[in-house]
């Protein structure tokens, strides 16, 4: 008798597992919302008069005032370049209801600059309000990285905004050739990675400090490499992710990268479809835009997977790529063929190669003639 | 502590009738009073506690209305040999009820502000719930403490199962239970050794639920003899005084025996 094969039962409760997790996860909520309840309620005196404290140096120093909106300046700054016109809906609507929550918080500079609060801000110019509530704080050291960690680590930010604020904080603390750095970190991983020794870069990411600086200098890099790896593991980044995922975001074509910004195209995503280039297709710069800003569409419309984005990709290259034949050859390509022919040294040739050589020259020569002749 | 134990599973012919009355009288014969509510309109209940179709008056769709006045119609059942067992009928008029109970404005909460109007001095309270995941048994889920889900080693009713437990941890949230009724586990019934999906099921259910902190208790067995027991009125304890298949209650029994803690004496006093 065969053995009979057990039911498996385990799928069945995948489903009633979620709805366990999404209950324990709201009971979480509640309990953590009793605390904070009950801690306020404390009065906890230490928090509540460190909050007075710093009410009170807010009232004195910078206290709330009504800024008109065209004073104010968006932060080139600001980590977060994407604002979804979903998200600004929801915060107008939101400011729409109930008012402005809390102050913005402005710097000064020449102009006022926007420290927090970008979103409200382009709410409410789309609102046509006048002015905002803000606070005016001096200008903070560092402020780039400070708003870069904040919102680093968060999912939100899209792998485009990522690259962008990276490298801009790369190239402020190593004082390095922004554009450079994308070519120096993948020099650096594909070396180490060759020489096995990426491992080590990726274990130092929960070491302390020093310790990754020792390491580092002990592996013996460039100086500039030294420096970029030492600032990626400084704020927790991966460099192998950073090199594979991140920085290729930067080379994105024009149209892909207002697609991440503006329609919430995804990083992977726009990966695939950056392979529909002038080069890939054989069309002009703008044949290829063109083709595709509709490929774009069309993945972001029917929210295609990754899997059926690349799928798709490939259907619309070898659409275009079986109606155009090859590409021409290139006039340099021609002049480098010609020349390798001429530069041949004949005396380092056996006699037998000679000969075939030889026979291969004069039926190419007949093809040349009688390609003239047409 | 008084118990109100919901008896609940979506797929028909699980044994929730059979648990419901099996553990009515275990716990009776323990000296707790335990009053059974049947929930289903096919009013099995009246059929196995050997009891008289009922009035529509006399079944719990008169207490779910708004003209109810805390007179609870409960009947004694097996009264030759227990005293503590009573049983608030079910009936087809309940069908109207489930229809009603959608518009009503406390409609899914009824039952609870019945019992905690009117309340009752039972130590345990058992409502048998219909084979769906309707109404009626959604205002159980508000009314009890506790639920209790008996399940056939099938793979049919365990997917049955696994979607009232979905359908529990949903509803404990959107209804804001506080506190959530607690599942007191699963119970497997019907439970015959020569098949081999039984002992399968049987082996491997315990290991799912454990993730999910669902205890699973032991088998009830596969016997005619509760299904002869039943068209006599009777609990198999009645039926057949040695049969080995009593001892499949034990467990359960003691378990609530246990959290219900001492019974409740009620208090001899005129009404």
């Amino acid at each position: 008798m065969s053995t009979r094969k057990a039911p498996n039962i385990n799928n069945y409760f995948s489903s009633a597992q979620k709805e366990l997790q999404l209950s324990e996860a709201e009971t979480e909520i509640q309990q953590l919302k009793a605390e904070i309840e009950e801690l306020r309620a404390k009065g906890s005196t230490e928090l509540e008069s460190s909050l007075t404290t710093l009410r009170d140096q807010l009232q004195s120093q910078s206290s709330i005032q009504s800024i008109p909106l065209a004073q104010i300046e968006p932060n080139p700054e600001q980590p977060r370049q994407t604002f979804l016109t979903e998200s600004i809906d929801s915060m107008c609507r939101s400011l729409k209801s109930d008012g402005q929550l809390e102050p913005i918080i402005l710097i000064q500079r020449e102009d006022l600059v926007i420290f927090d609060g970008e979103r409200r801000w382009r709410s409410a110019k789309a609102l046509g309000w006048e002015s905002l509530q803000a606070v005016v704080i001096p200008e903070p050291v560092a402020l780039h990285r400070k708003a870069l960690i904040t919102s680093l680590h968060r999912e939100d930010l899209n792998p485009l905004d990522k690259a962008e604020a990276i490298v801009r904080e790369l190239s402020d603390q190593a004082g390095l050739d922004a554009v450079s750095i994308p070519r120096i970190l993948s020099t650096v991983v594909r070396r180490l990675n060759k020489q096995g020794r990426m491992n080590q870069i990726v274990e130092l990411m929960t070491a302390t400090e020093p310790e990754q600086q020792e390491s580092l200098t002990a592996m013996e890099l460039d100086e500039k490499e030294q420096a970029v790896l030492a600032l990626l593991l400084d704020l927790q980044l991966n460099p192998a992710s950073i090199d594979a995922n991140i920085f290729p975001m930067l080379s994105l074509a024009t149209d892909l990268k207002t697609a991440i910004r503006t329609s919430g195209l995804k990083g992977v995503h726009a990966m695939c479809l950056q392979k529909l280039s002038a080069k890939n297709l054989g069309k002009t710069e703008k044949k290829a835009q063109s083709i595709r800003v509709k490929t774009t569409q069309k993945v972001i419309e029917e929210k295609l997977s990754v899997k059926e984005t690349r799928k798709l990709v490939s259907e619309v290259m070898s659409s275009f790529v079986a109606t155009s034949s090859k590409p021409p050859i290139k006039k340099k390509q021609v002049d480098g063929i010609i020349g390798r022919v001429q530069s041949i040294s004949l005396d380092k040739i056996e006699p037998e190669q000679l000969t075939q050589l030889k026979e291969a020259l004069q039926q190419k020569l007949r093809e040349i003639e009688s390609a003239l002749l047409e | 502590m008084q118990i109100r134990l919901a008896v609940i599973s979506n797929a028909g012919g699980s044994g929730k009738t059979t648990l419901s009355v099996h553990l009515a009288y275990e716990l009776g014969k323990r000296g707790y009073n335990v009053a059974l509510m049947d929930l289903d309109p096919q009013g099995s209940l009246t059929l196995f506690c050997g009891l008289n179709p009922p009035e529509p008056e006399q079944t719990l769709a008169a207490v779910l209305t708004d003209k109810f006045d805390g007179n609870w119609p409960l009947t004694p059942c097996w009264d030759e040999d227990t005293k503590q067992v009573v049983v608030c009928q079910g009936g087809m008029i309940l069908t109207q009820t489930a229809d009603e109970l959608v518009l009503h404005k406390r409609g899914v909460y009824l039952l609870g502000d019945c019992l905690t109007d009117y309340p009752l001095e039972h130590d345990l309270i058992i409502f048998d719930c219909p084979a769906t995941l309707g109404p009626l048994p959604l205002m159980a889920l508000a009314a009890c403490t506790h639920l209790v889900v008996p399940v056939q080693l099938e793979p049919k009713s365990i997917q049955g199962a696994a979607h009232l437990l979905e359908w529990y941890y949903y509803h404990c949230r959107h209804l804001r239970l506080k506190p959530n009724p607690e599942i007191l586990g699963f119970v497997p019934s019907q439970y015959d050794s020569r098949k081999a999906v039984h002992r399968q099921i049987k082996e491997s259910l315990p290991t799912q639920l454990e993730q999910m902190n669902i205890r699973v208790f032991p088998a009830i067995r596969n016997s005619a003899e509760f299904v002869n027991a039943s068209g006599q009125g009777l609990p198999i304890h009645l039926y057949r005084k040695t049969h080995p298949a009593l001892g499949d209650f034990k467990e359960i029994a003691s378990h609530l025996a246990n959290l219900i803690g001492k019974p409740f004496k009620k208090a001899k006093k005129s009404l």
